[in-house]
């Protein structure tokens, strides 16, 4: 029998939701424990880290000093480290306090403001090499299953660079938000979420980050018809997308 | 005698344990946040009223369907909008989903290695193959309902301020009805399991808070009950609890009058139990013959019994809505309620853990001034370091594995959730 492959799940500060959408996984992920060891999870195991991982995934941003070593060591003990999920990826909806003053964004919250930690938020790759990525405010469980199978193979895991529109019931039709004057970011965003948001009640804010490739100039321009640079700006905030995006502009 | 716990595994987020045994029966005990913090409160200022049910909803990821409609709720009463009772009856299935969503996911994987001493949630799941399967199709059942109704599992994405954006399919619908009644079946087998679980011997009085609704077992409205006068509404309530800052603590604690109080599966049943039905009702008596039950980690058998309620209410809330006979107009949300003028709203709901608090202040342009949220562990917490205090001397005669494992057992019925409490 081969060896088992050693996976950590570590938690930065976040929502948590990334694994516990794979828990929707149910009797499948269990099944996969014949071939991972899951060495570190917090939610299975009471036990300390082994000396080396396999595969670490990271969900969260950190926040305290301490967040920021248990990141530096993962990526120390493992042979790959994966970004699971918004937050590690891109920052999360507590990236927003960036784009503002963040020091009177504590005031508003704390009595004791100068005892809380309150670094500027950003992704994982900003501190650690980041070998892949999976995205998503939560993660899509399949994919995140579909790469766990890829490199249990010994394939490189790889997402399909389409838009979100792509399986959106409203695209192309008079319910598409654009068609209403509406912001919506499906076209640019990295699809494979199933789009759920612009498939129910919500415009798409690019949790999953932009596609490769995407034409930031292109997307201005179609949303400056209806929407002011602030509007626009505002919506980028949400999911930490604002400072790829001006980057992506600055890069042109 | 000291004891360091560095992390307590198999709960929501970090929590790290601190103890100290002294002479007799007393003993100091603290436990501690190592989360960072968010600040979700004040990001909130200065966005548009209808990012707070989408910001908040990541303030968990356990329990983000109760932040959102908790959101929505508070918002709506801030913006005077009223929702038809086809909206409600949704909603109140949401919750539902939500409670087996979190007891299912606690109860199973994050409490039961406990009883059975072990250490690796994997092994037991193994051994124990058909309650495992039992306890991931609860899960399952719950993220499906979520789905049809919500949009999705984790963080909806169909509810909105007013309504939903999408008119549930009804042959959807009844699919949930059909798979509740077979699950109701498993889920009663399963509540064995839990019923004869060997739950320490505990007890400390305490106050038990929770959200009363005159007609039924409710979780998403009804007036605030404590033991000590008649359940009021909850702005009036509001003034009663207070959030106890200090330095270096990332959670404002929870006080009522003055002093600690419980939250959550037990205060919902110490003080609803007689409005239960169905199955839930009977597993209630059985197990619940005293009045008030002070043994905190009944919370979790309280939780098992909470599961058996909502499985049978779904099917139950789902007859009511399709006879209801709603249309597109009742369930569909129309877009901008940007106000008039400044305005004040509070919302509250039963989440998994204990009644959730969103608090907000709209100004004229539709922009949020002021946004506070109080979470139910944020409000337990400090009842779990008293009951610890009280629990220590107990187990200064163990060996040490045993006795961590005793503080980690009482931590975890508590089922704390970390994200939530910090924000």
């Amino acid at each position: 029998m081969s060896k088992k492959i050693k996976i950590g799940m570590i938690s930065l500060t976040s929502c948590e939701g990334c694994r516990i959408a794979i828990l929707k996984l149910g009797k499948r992920i269990l099944d996969l424990s014949d071939k991972i060891d899951f060495s570190e999870c917090s939610y299975l195991e009471d036990t300390p880290w082994p000396d080396n991982f396999d595969i670490v995934f990271i969900e969260g941003t950190p926040i305290t000093k301490r967040e920021l070593g248990v990141l530096k060591e993962a990526r120390r003990r493992s042979k790959k480290l994966i970004a699971l999920g918004n937050c590690a990826a891109l920052g999360g909806v507590q990236e927003i306090k960036n784009y503002h003053n963040k020091e009177e964004v504590l005031r508003k919250t704390y009595k004791y403001y100068n005892s809380i930690e309150n670094p500027e938020i950003k992704g994982i790759k900003e501190f650690v090499d980041v070998d892949f990525t999976i995205p998503g405010c939560p993660i899509n469980s399949e994919e995140f299953l579909e790469v766990v199978t890829k490199i249990l193979n010994g394939e490189d895991p790889k997402i399909l660079q389409v838009p979100v529109c792509k399986d959106c019931p409203r695209a192309g039709s008079e319910r598409c938000f654009l068609n209403q004057n509406k912001i919506c970011f499906g076209p640019w965003t990295l699809g494979g979420c199933g789009s759920p948001c612009p498939g129910n009640a919500l415009p798409c804010l690019a949790c999953r980050g932009f596609r490769e490739g995407v034409n930031v100039d292109m997307m201005e321009k179609t949303l400056e018809k209806f929407a002011t640079k602030e509007e626009i700006e505002n919506r980028l905030e949400v999911f930490g997308l604002l400072d790829e995006y001006k980057k992506l502009k600055n890069k042109k | 005698m000291k004891i360091n716990i560095d992390q307590v595994a198999k709960i929501e987020g970090h929590l790290g344990f601190m103890g100290h045994i002294l002479e007799g029966d007393v003993a100091k005990a603290r436990v501690e946040v190592h989360e960072g913090a968010r600040l979700i409160e004040g990001i909130l200022v200065g966005r548009r009223y209808d990012d707070a049910p989408l910001i908040t909803s990541r303030i968990c990821g356990v329990c983000p369907i109760v932040h959102n409609i908790c959101s929505l709720k508070s918002m709506e009463d801030a913006l005077g909008v009223e929702v038809s009772e086809g909206v409600k009856i949704l909603r109140k299935i949401l919750l539902m989903s939500q409670m087996l969503q979190s007891h299912s996911l606690h109860l199973f994987f994050l409490v039961l290695p406990d009883y059975f001493k072990e250490d690796e949630t994997i092994k037991l799941t193994k051994e124990m193959e058909k309650e495992t399967e039992q306890a991931l199709r609860i899960r399952a059942f719950s993220d499906k309902v979520a789905e049809v109704i919500g949009g999705r599992a984790i963080h909806l994405t169909n509810t909105k301020i007013g309504g939903f954006g999408r008119f549930p399919d009804r042959k959807e619908l009844q699919e949930l009805q059909e798979e509740s009644r077979e699950l109701l079946l498993e889920a009663v087998t399963l509540a064995e399991v839990f019923k004869d679980l060997s739950y320490p011997d505990f007890s400390r009085k305490t106050e038990f808070i929770s959200i009363t609704n005159s007609e039924e077992y409710d979780f998403y409205e009804g007036k605030i009950n404590a033991s000590d006068e008649e359940p009021i509404d909850v702005n009036m309530f509001l003034p009663r609890i207070k959030e106890m800052e200090s330095p270096f603590d990332v959670v404002k604690r929870g006080q009522y009058k003055g002093d600690s109080y419980m939250v959550g599966s037990l205060a919902r049943i110490n003080n609803n139990k007689n409005d239960l039905k169905g199955e839930a009702k009977k597993l209630a008596e059985a197990f619940f013959k005293e009045d008030i039950s002070y043994n905190t980690f009944h919370n979790i058998y309280a939780q098992m019994i909470e599961v058996i309620y909502c499985i049978e209410s779904i099917d139950n809330l789902i007859e009511k809505f399709i006879k209801g006979g709603y249309l597109e107009e009742d369930i569909i949300a129309k877009d901008d309620f940007t106000p008039k003028e400044d305005c004040w709203g509070v919302g509250a709901v039963e989440a998994p853990r204990g009644t959730l608090f969103h608090i907000y202040n709209v100004g004229s342009d539709g922009n949020i001034k002021k946004g506070d949220v109080i979470s139910p562990t944020a409000q337990f917490l400090q009842n779990l370091e008293n009951d610890l205090k009280v629990f220590l001397p107990d187990l200064k005669n163990m060996d040490k594995e045993e006795r961590e494992r005793k503080i980690k057992m009482m931590v975890r019925a508590y089922d704390p959730c970390i994200s939530c409490a910090t924000h």
